[in-house]
């Protein structure tokens, strides 16, 4: 089982075996179009990620590494939020941050899998409140004047509508 | 997801005025001109093959990713600007999917995908058009070679850069294509493929396909080519040919490939077969054109399956069936001819291989074929002379033979093909019943007859029978010609005499054989075939019986027994084809027999009346009047004669007549035998006898054997039979005709003459072919007997009488 | 003649001891047909040959002979004849001979 070396942006180093890191499309496509040469020392950068996110990452990818391959999206499919597993769930209650920065982790190695599970997540978090218990979740100013405010819910009201 | 530097994590909130747009701005242009710089650098190296490390593959990666995330500060302040927060695309950011509303806001975005995107196509398009100076005067090989390896670089690289763009081309280039503008956008590595196209490609793509071509006809002309240098340019054209409307641009068309190069090369392929293939007819004999032709074909397939695309196959095979079999039908044709009066099979199979390809070319051989085959059928008979007249088994081989031949060609060289198998058939059934026999006898039914002549001979006793098998074979080969026999009702005629024949005079060679072809009759015809056949067995198993029983009741009964060997085959009249005897008187040594017999059928059966058959009886005769004791064989009537000679040695034939009840004709037909055999002698010559002369026995008879057999059949019996058999069958099929046209007319109530006589034809097609003018006179019989009247005021129209 | 030869018959059991006899009759076979003795050779109901099985079993077995052998014939008191089958269906709907409409019964049955 061949390994691959990553590493973080704060120089820190990770072995993983090749297939799991293969999780992530960017990574496979390179190892294809460079080829998986011998040389096992070459250390693959991630400039992007740093060492605490990326670990988080591996770990993510370690569980789900026989995982069948995701279907291409169904544009036309509504998308649910209430299907992450368990295990899924536990390894997301993270800080905000954490959970943000692992979204752009998921989004820059394009590792469909966890971008999807994290996404999902924060919109339980956005879904259901209102806009001022949206702002004091993710620590949004609210820079609406009181007319524009005013206008937007005129707007959306048809939303409320059930 | 608003507003995140990749780098940064935010601890503060996001406030307008942060944010000022100059800012903005300024410091995004000065990271993308640096991202950008390197970027280029990077991309370089790709297209120059040189090794690149993982690392610099992901700073590039991350260049890309940088440059299109760099603007989401942009994005954000013009969000703010207090339209519908959503920007990105909303809910589905990374995912794609935008909806109408996202329109305005990707501004920001979007036009830094552009950007990037433009300067990689700027990128390509110099890099190609640098790459093309160095190959736009190469030629021939030299041209294929550089384009080859050319553009297998050209796709590796692109492939590469490719991966490097990928977040470029998820995001960015996904949202232009749905969004609908995507005129000019695709993924990277289809950017590549269109930038080859235009700008490459349409430069060289006449030196390059020319020098495909050239390649080509110098391995046509037996020279060994590089073939990669084909299939290299092929596979270009092939990936060249995009679906452009498709959002990935991905997915072939083919189009390129076809109008670049197959349409070129199928013109191409024409005109060079066209002029090798009448060069080559010109100097050589066709057989062996033929044998290129299928050279040139498995040739040009191979070359499709090397390096041509597999779509090209159909429309090549074509072009070459056209080119080197279609044009040159005629003289195929010709040939064809020639070939199977030489009985060259093998040859023969080729061109059936080669003019098969063709539709509707084997229309013209099957023609031919069934032509000659006529004509070698009539041929072979006519070769056999008088003996085919007479000898029923050289006629019956001397078609067999023409049969198997044929029959053994069609199978092998024509595959037997269902339309030369019919040829055969046609052929068959033409010669079979129409050919210098029949023409001789002036009947087509002297065929059948011979056949079941021939049957007869197969099936009687004689000195050399075959072996089972062997003669389940021969009778199987007579099933064969059967088949082809058109007036089947005169065949089972003569087959059903002769079997009658041999079945009281207990001359079949074995009953298992008879069996058998019976039911094979039965299968060819029907049930009602046979039916009469079969009855003629049972009856002759119970006579067996009927014997057995008749001697028990004898030897247990208390009267005089016979003094004779007497056995009786008791027939069911209307099943067995026997004429009544002619008048007769009963000697008296056979009185006693007749008499008891017919007393103890009675009283085994009742409501039975027994017709005796003495033209159909024999028996044995012992002498005591020669010097040795003779045993004749005799017929009933001869006996009859004989035994006159008891009570005198001299009689004149019209006492001879008076005493035995024969009829003068008759007797004297009987007496010349009685003659010839020297049992008896006259004055007179056998051929002037009269009522008054005077026949005597012979005592100085002599003879080499003791049993002697003189129940020799008279010949005009013979000959009456055969022509009564005739005139029976005449006869039955005008009623079969009648009845047939009873049922039609039963069944329709008013037809036209001509389709009347259309359905009778088909109805007793499997019989025999009735004629027109038969058919004719059974209508005025019928219409005579008020079964059809001509229908008034119409034309040509009867009606059914009921 | 038939008296002499009668006197020749009885006296002696073997044949061709007489010497006066040129010629001595030693085997006969015989070959008669039968037919069922009746004046119409067609069943009037069935117009088939009466020789032949009527219309019914000749339909009925048709793979093997033996069957047709069943169908016989019949004799009316009135000397007509027909198809025993063909008859015993005829009279369920009227005893009448179909020829001579005189009341119908068997004389005899052939075998």
């Amino acid at each position: 089982m061949p390994n691959i070396k990553l590493q973080s942006s704060d120089s820190e180093i990770f072995t993983v075996d090749v297939e799991i890191a293969k999780c992530s499309v960017t990574i496979k496509t390179m190892l294809e179009d460079l080829g998986m040469e011998d040389d096992e020392e070459e250390v693959v950068p991630l400039p992007n990620v740093n060492s605490a996110i990326l670990k988080k990452v591996i770990q993510w990818a370690t569980y789900h590494k026989d995982d069948p391959p995701l279907p291409e999206d169904d544009e036309n499919k509504e998308k649910r939020t209430d299907d992450i597993s368990s295990w899924d769930a536990d390894f997301l209650k993270v800080d905000q941050g954490t959970l943000f920065e692992l979204i752009l982790a998921a989004n820059y190695l394009d590792i469909k899998g966890l971008l999807d599970v994290t996404c999902k997540t924060v919109a339980n978090m956005i879904k259901g409140k209102t806009p001022e218990e949206i702002r004091k979740t993710f620590n949004i100013k609210n820079d609406f004047t009181a007319a524009e405010e005013d206008q937007v819910r005129k707007e959306n009201e048809w939303c409320e509508e059930k | 997801m608003s507003s995140l530097n990749t780098n940064v994590r935010p601890q503060m909130p996001l406030r307008q005025k942060d944010f000022d747009q100059q800012t903005i701005l300024q410091r995004t242009t000065c990271y993308k001109h640096e991202i950008w710089g390197d970027l280029q650098e990077g991309i370089e190296q790709v297209y120059k093959r040189q090794h690149m490390e993982k690392k610099r593959y992901m700073d590039l990666y991350t260049h890309v990713y940088n440059y299109c995330t760099s603007v989401h500060h942009q994005s954000a302040a013009s969000s703010a600007g207090g339209r519908v927060p959503n920007n990105n695309g909303g809910r589905n950011a990374f995912v794609g999917g935008g909806k109408k509303q996202a329109g305005h806001v990707q501004g920001g975005a979007q036009l830094v995908g552009l950007e990037l995107y433009k300067r990689l196509k700027e990128f390509l398009r110099l890099y190609l058009v640098n790459l093309l100076q160095n190959g736009a005067e190469l030629m021939g090989e030299d041209v294929l070679a550089f384009y080859t390896k050319q553009w297998e670089e050209y796709q590796f690289s692109s492939r590469v850069l490719n991966g490097v763009c990928a977040y470029l081309n998820r995001h960015w280039v996904k949202r232009e294509c749905e969004e609908g503008r995507k005129v000019g956008i695709y993924e990277i590595y289809q950017l590549a493929l269109v930038t080859w196209r235009d700008h490459l490609f349409q430069r060289l793509n006449k030196q390059v396909t020319n020098a495909v071509l050239k390649l080509i006809e110098r391995e046509r002309n037996g020279e060994t080519i590089n073939t990669r240098l084909v299939s290299g340019v092929i596979n270009c054209y092939v990936a060249l040919g995009l679906n452009e409307d498709e959002a990935a641009a991905r997915g072939q068309n083919l189009l390129v490939y076809k109008d670049t190069f197959e349409a070129v090369f199928l013109e191409d392929t024409e005109r060079f077969y066209t002029r090798e293939s009448t060069d080559f007819l010109r100097n050589n004999p066709v057989t062996e054109y033929m044998i290129k032709a299928e050279q040139r074909l498995q040739e040009e397939q191979r070359r499709v399956q090397v390096y041509l695309h597999e779509t090209t196959m159909e429309r090549l095979a074509k072009t070459c069936d056209r080119v080197l079999i279609e044009k040159h039908l005629e003289i195929f044709h010709a040939e064809f001819q020639k070939l199977l009066d030489g009985e060259k099979n093998g040859d023969l199979g080729r061109m059936y291989g080669l003019v098969a390809r063709i539709p509707d070319g084997l229309c013209e051989l099957r023609r031919l074929l069934e032509h000659h085959i006529h004509a070698q059928g009539l041929q072979a008979i006519d070769k056999c002379g008088d003996a085919a007249h007479s000898d029923p088994k050289v006629y019956v081989s001397t078609i067999l033979e023409v049969h198997k031949k044929y029959n053994a060609l069609v199978l092998i060289a024509f595959n037997n093909d269902s339309g030369f198998v019919a040829a055969l058939d046609k052929a068959c059934g033409r010669f079979i019943n129409s050919n210098a026999v029949t023409k001789a006898a002036n009947s087509s039914s002297k065929s059948p007859e011979l056949l079941a002549k021939y049957c007869d001979l197969l099936l009687k006793k004689s000195s050399k029978n075959p072996e089972e098998a062997e003669l389940e074979d021969t009778l199987n080969q007579v099933m064969v010609v059967f088949k082809y026999i058109e007036d089947k009702d005169v065949f089972q005629k003569f087959y059903s005499k002769m079997l009658a024949k041999r079945l009281v005079q207990h001359m079949s060679a074995s009953d298992d054989a008879e069996a058998s072809m019976i039911s094979k009759l039965k299968q060819a015809c029907g049930f009602e075939y046979t039916s009469k056949l079969q009855r003629m067995f049972q009856d002759i198993g119970v006579s067996k019986d009927l014997n057995e029983n008749f001697r028990k009741h004898m030897s247990n009964s208390c009267e005089q027994p016979l003094h004779i060997d007497f056995s009786i085959q008791v027939l069911s009249s209307g099943s067995w084809p026997f004429q009544q005897s002619s008048s007769f008187q009963l000697p008296t040594e056979l009185e006693r027999s007749v008499h008891r017999f017919t007393t103890f059928y009675s009283s085994q059966h009742s409501g039975r009346k027994l017709n005796w058959l003495y033209n159909m009886s024999k028996g044995e005769l012992v002498t005591n009047c020669f010097k040795n004791r003779y045993t004749l064989q005799a017929s009933t009537f001869q006996m009859a004669v004989l035994l006159q000679y008891n009570d005198n040695t001299a009689w004149t034939v019209s006492q001879l007549e008076q005493h035995t009840g024969i009829k003068g004709d008759f007797l004297i037909q009987v007496l010349q035998i009685l003659l010839k055999a020297k049992l008896l002698i006259c004055q007179d010559d056998e051929s002037e006898l009269s009522e008054s002369s005077v026949v005597e026995l012979f005592v100085g008879y002599k003879n080499k054997k003791l049993r002697v057999n003189i129940n020799i059949p008279l010949k005009t019996e013979l000959k009456v039979e055969q022509e009564a058999t005739h005139k029976h069958i005449e006869e039955d099929r005008k009623m079969l005709i009648q009845a047939a046209i009873v049922r039609i007319m039963k069944t329709r109530k008013t037809l036209k003459h001509q389709h009347l006589v259309v359905e009778v034809l088909n109805q007793l097609s499997s019989r025999f072919k009735p004629r027109v003018p038969v058919i004719k006179k059974c209508i005025d019989i019928l219409i005579e007997k008020e079964y059809l009247e001509r229908t008034e005021g119409e034309k040509d129209t009867y009606s059914y009488l009921a | 003649m038939s008296g002499e030869d009668c006197d020749a018959f009885d006296r002696g059991d073997n044949d061709g001891q007489k010497p006066d006899k040129m010629f001595t009759l030693k085997k006969w076979n015989a070959v008669a047909m039968w037919s069922w003795d009746v004046e119409c050779d067609t069943c009037a109901i069935c117009r088939v040959q009466v020789m032949d099985a009527c219309l019914r079993c000749q339909g009925e077995s048709k793979k093997d002979s033996y069957g047709k052998q069943d169908c016989v014939v019949v004799w009316g008191e009135c000397n007509h004849s027909f198809h025993f089958c063909c008859m015993s269906l005829w009279v369920k709907q009227n005893n009448r001979c179909p020829l001579c409409q005189q009341e119908w019964s068997i004389q005899r049955m052939g075998k």
